[in-house]
């Protein structure tokens, strides 16, 4: 647990080294109130959840967390530095659980910039604030998850241009992709089947995590897509360093 | 290369195994647990009522439920999409619950295609839209196991605090074999007009309502000598000089444990607007009354000062107090009206009591503290001011209805019929009471009458029902539900939180507010010009012909009223740009301003934490 710690801190740091803080959260926040604001009927449809703003958070989050995850691997691969890290009694588990907490930390907080929006527009117009605070933490959860499958993409990259893309590409599809549709168009009648299609879909699991009702099984469902997500980093990190 | 190719395959294979594990997994917890969800939201929205869920557990009946949706509702209609999307999410609640006695089926209705045929054949009604597009369809159908169908032909969005009352009223009337039967008595619907026995009912849009929300409604004579067997309450709705014979039904329906509901006036606004001539209210009901403690007085009219309706006579506002707003009674015992809020109350009468040991009483409605009285002779023109001079203020507690229950006591001691074929057909005469009866008395009709139902909203709005502004209707299906024993579910309505206000109306009334004075000034101008005018109007068409100096004024007038009309125009236009700036400010601030604001914070701590540690570092070298 304190080889994770060291590993997060180390990470954590090299963000506000970089700058590339800065940058993501200026982007993010002005991408997210920009889509809010102009995506959807913001101004004259109000709701009390804010929905207009969590409804992009998805694409948003696909686009900017393959922004902080592609460096992750690709420089310790370029300058061969895992070795040496793997050489201290840390295990392997840790550079991969630390890197991705790491990540995922910058996402909380670049998530966080936009509380902005929430105060400004609540000084406004009644909003159920607990709501929100949960549908932000969902959105945490969500960042995570993208995080995780971000940084099993970049540990299979050398180059960090071939992890942004590479990483970009599969959070676009999981975000996007509707598999729910695609089987009710195929096979409207089959109910079962189009259950179970939702229950891996993560656009429709964010819909309904963030529409009020918390519900057991999107919770896990994000929890098990950053397990299996971090278990396949390790496998790539071993693959490459063999 | 050889191994090279072995280690790809290899990886590829633990990939795809992580990949069908996970997918495996989490289509596994959604069986198990999809169900498992928790309500986060400030107004419990996705909560059943206690008594929904006691209803889904005990209902062994199979419904269904066909929701029909326009396929491009969000699109058409942003708010009315989400709402849709909330009443699936909700009646798929009801499912969850149901033990598969409930199924959900959402039918998207698409324009000219079977599924909107099929949604208008099943009553569902189109929205009309503010930007004209047809066809936006939401509504409900609701179908057991027999074939009975009921619908909610708009799910519109001003209902959201009742949409679950509504929807678990239909599924408790559906999940009933035979629908409850209310005899009703009254001047306003009577049975000798066979062809149309509900003239009135626009009136008085209750009628239809209690048939809406799953009652028979059998419309008995004024003078009847006795109460159906297949009646399972009687409603006596304003009841004029009863007859002797019927009052005799009544009484010995109350014998045999009747339960009846009274609602008397002591002045009809609507009587009042038809005749034009005061005269005292007379039920005919008096003598039973009297008989068992109890009085209406119907010579005085309530009010309350503190709860008093503001009312616009001749552009100033007054507050009313012989129509007040009250609230229900509270108290756990008090099922008719618990958590019951704005109820319109016009020019009512109220009920004094003091009954025996055999009756008990509970009030349901009243008014007290701030309250007073005034006679309803008073009520000869409808000059309010003039009226309020004879308003006494009293601060006594009037009740407006009242419940007795218990064994009443006749006022015959032997039957009123002597022809032996009707004693036949009639239940044998009673001088004492053979079990409880019930007997619910309200004193204010108006209450009920569409003025104050704002019964035009259902049309124009697509309510289910017709209530919108005031408790009134839920108070009367409440009362209904009790006398019955229907066993049918009314609940009330959620605390709705869904908010109606958007930022643009926030904003556009800051505008507003900066241009305010300037455009009540104007307008004022405005209105006094046009008075002028048709003085000098009136004036040339009683004289038959317009002088110069009428010509000149008019003429100076009318110019007059073009500038203003500018001004106005100005104004509007300084309105519009005001509430322009204020949008391209929030656009500012949200996307520039707050973003760099968050960076150059998040900049500044790293920057004291830096600072911080090569502080920390000199002193340690030092």
């Amino acid at each position: 647990m304190k080889n994770l710690a060291i590993c997060w801190g180390k990470e954590f740091k090299f963000y506000f080294q970089s700058k590339m803080i800065y940058l993501a959260v200026l982007v993010y926040a002005s991408i997210s109130a920009t889509l809010a604001l102009y995506g959807s009927d913001f101004y004259n449809v109000t709701t009390i959840n804010m929905s207009q703003f969590f409804l992009y958070q998805p694409g948003v989050l696909a686009t900017m967390v393959p922004v902080l995850t592609m460096r992750l691997w690709a420089d310790e691969y370029k300058n061969n530095t895992l070795e040496v890290l793997l050489s201290q009694p840390i295990s392997i588990w840790s550079v991969v659980g630390g890197k991705f907490l790491a990540a995922w930390s910058v996402a909380v907080i670049m998530i966080l910039s936009s509380v902005g929006i929430w105060i400004v527009v609540s000084l406004m117009v009644d909003l159920d604030n607990g709501w929100i605070a949960i549908n932000y933490l969902i959105t945490f959860l969500v960042a995570g998850s993208l995080c995780a499958l971000a940084s099993a993409v970049a540990a299979f990259c050398y180059n960090t241009i071939a992890a942004f893309l590479g990483a970009m590409a599969l959070c676009m599809f999981v975000v996007l992709v509707d598999f729910s549709s695609w089987i009710d168009e195929l096979l409207p009648n089959n109910v079962m089947l189009g259950n179970l299609a939702k229950s891996f879909d993560f656009k429709w699991q964010f819909d309904n995590l963030i529409a009020g009702q918390i519900g057991v099984a999107g919770i896990l469902y994000f929890v098990i897509v950053i397990a299996a997500a971090l278990w396949t980093s390790l496998i790539a990190v071993e693959y490459k360093r063999r | 290369m050889k191994s090279d190719n072995g280690k790809n395959i290899k990886i590829i294979v633990f990939i795809v195994a992580i990949v069908v594990a996970a997918t495996a997994l989490s289509m596994g917890i959604s069986l198990l647990c999809g169900n498992l969800k928790f309500d986060v939201t400030a107004d419990n929205r996705y909560s059943l009522s206690e008594e929904t869920m006691k209803f889904l557990e005990e209902n062994q009946k199979d419904i269904a439920i066909r929701l029909y949706k326009d396929v491009n509702l969000s699109k058409k209609s942003p708010k009315l999409g989400k709402y849709g999307e909330y009443v699936q999410r909700l009646l798929g609640k009801y499912v969850d619950k149901s033990n598969g006695k409930i199924t959900l089926s959402v039918i998207e209705t698409v324009p000219f295609a079977s599924t909107q045929a099929e949604a208008e054949k099943a009553g569902v009604k189109e929205f009309e839209l503010p930007n004209k597009e047809k066809y936006a369809y939401l509504g409900a159908v609701f179908t057991d196991e027999e074939g009975r169908s009921m619908t909610i032909p708009r799910l519109g969005v001003e209902r959201y605090g009742e949409v679950e009352a509504d929807v678990t009223r239909l599924l408790s009337v559906l999940a009933k074999d035979k629908k409850a039967a209310l005899g009703v008595i009254s001047p306003f619907f009577r049975v000798a007009n066979a062809k149309n026995p509900l003239q009135y009912a626009e009136n008085y849009p209750f009628i239809k309502q209690l048939q809406e929300n799953g009652y028979e409604i059998v419309l008995l004579r004024e003078e009847t000598p006795y109460i159906p067997y297949n009646v399972d309450a009687v409603l006596l709705f304003y009841p004029l000089n009863l007859s002797n014979l019927t009052v005799f039904a009544l009484d010995q329906y109350l014998m045999r444990g009747g339960r009846v509901i009274v609602i008397m006036d002591a002045f009809s606004d609507r009587r009042f607007v038809r005749k034009k001539v005061y005269k005292q209210y007379q039920s005919g009901l008096d003598k039973f009354l009297q008989n068992n403690g109890i009085v209406y007085q119907n010579n005085m009219l309530v009010g309350d000062e503190r709860n008093a309706k503001e009312l616009v006579l001749d552009g100033q506002k007054i507050n009313y107090p012989l129509k007040p707003i009250i609230d229900g009674e509270k108290g756990e015992e008090k099922k008719i009206n618990n958590g019951l809020k704005n109820l319109y109350l016009s020019h009512a009468g109220f009920f004094e009591y003091d009954v025996g040991e055999n009756l008990k009483v509970k009030e349901l409605l009243s008014v007290e503290n701030s309250s007073g009285e005034m006679p309803a002779a008073a009520m000869v023109d409808m000059d309010y001011d003039e009226l309020l001079k004879n308003y006494l203020p009293t601060g006594k507690k009037y009740s407006v209805a009242i419940l007795a229950e218990g064994k009443f006591v006749s006022m015959f001691d032997k039957p009123l019929i002597e022809d032996a074929e009707m004693m036949l057909k009639m239940p044998p005469f009673l001088s004492v009471p053979l079990k409880e009866g019930k007997l619910l008395l309200i004193g204010d009709s108006d209450m009920f009458s569409a003025d104050l139902w704002d019964a035009k909203y259902k049309e124009k709005h697509g309510a289910y029902e017709a209530v919108f502004i005031s408790d009134n209707m839920r108070f009367l299906l409440k009362a209904v539900d009790y006398m019955t024993e229907s066993g049918y579910v009314t609940l009330t309505a959620k605390a709705g939180r869904l908010s109606l206000v958007s930022v643009a109306q926030v904003l556009r009334d800051k505008a507003m507010a900066n241009y305010a004075k300037q455009k009540e000034d104007s307008e004022k101008k405005l209105m006094q010009i046009r008075q002028n005018m048709a003085i000098i109007g009136d004036k040339t068409k009683a004289k038959g012909l317009t002088t110069i100096a009428q010509f000149k004024e008019m003429e100076e007038l009318q110019r007059a009223e073009m500038a203003e009309n500018r001004n106005l125009e100005q104004i509007e236009y300084l309105i519009n740009k005001k509430y322009q700036s204020y949008l391209d400010w929030l656009a500012w601030m949200l996307i520039v301003v707050i973003p760099l604001g968050v960076a150059a914070a998040i900049w500044g701590i790293y920057y004291a934490y830096e600072l911080g540690a090569k502080r920390k570092a000199r002193e340690y070298v030092k």
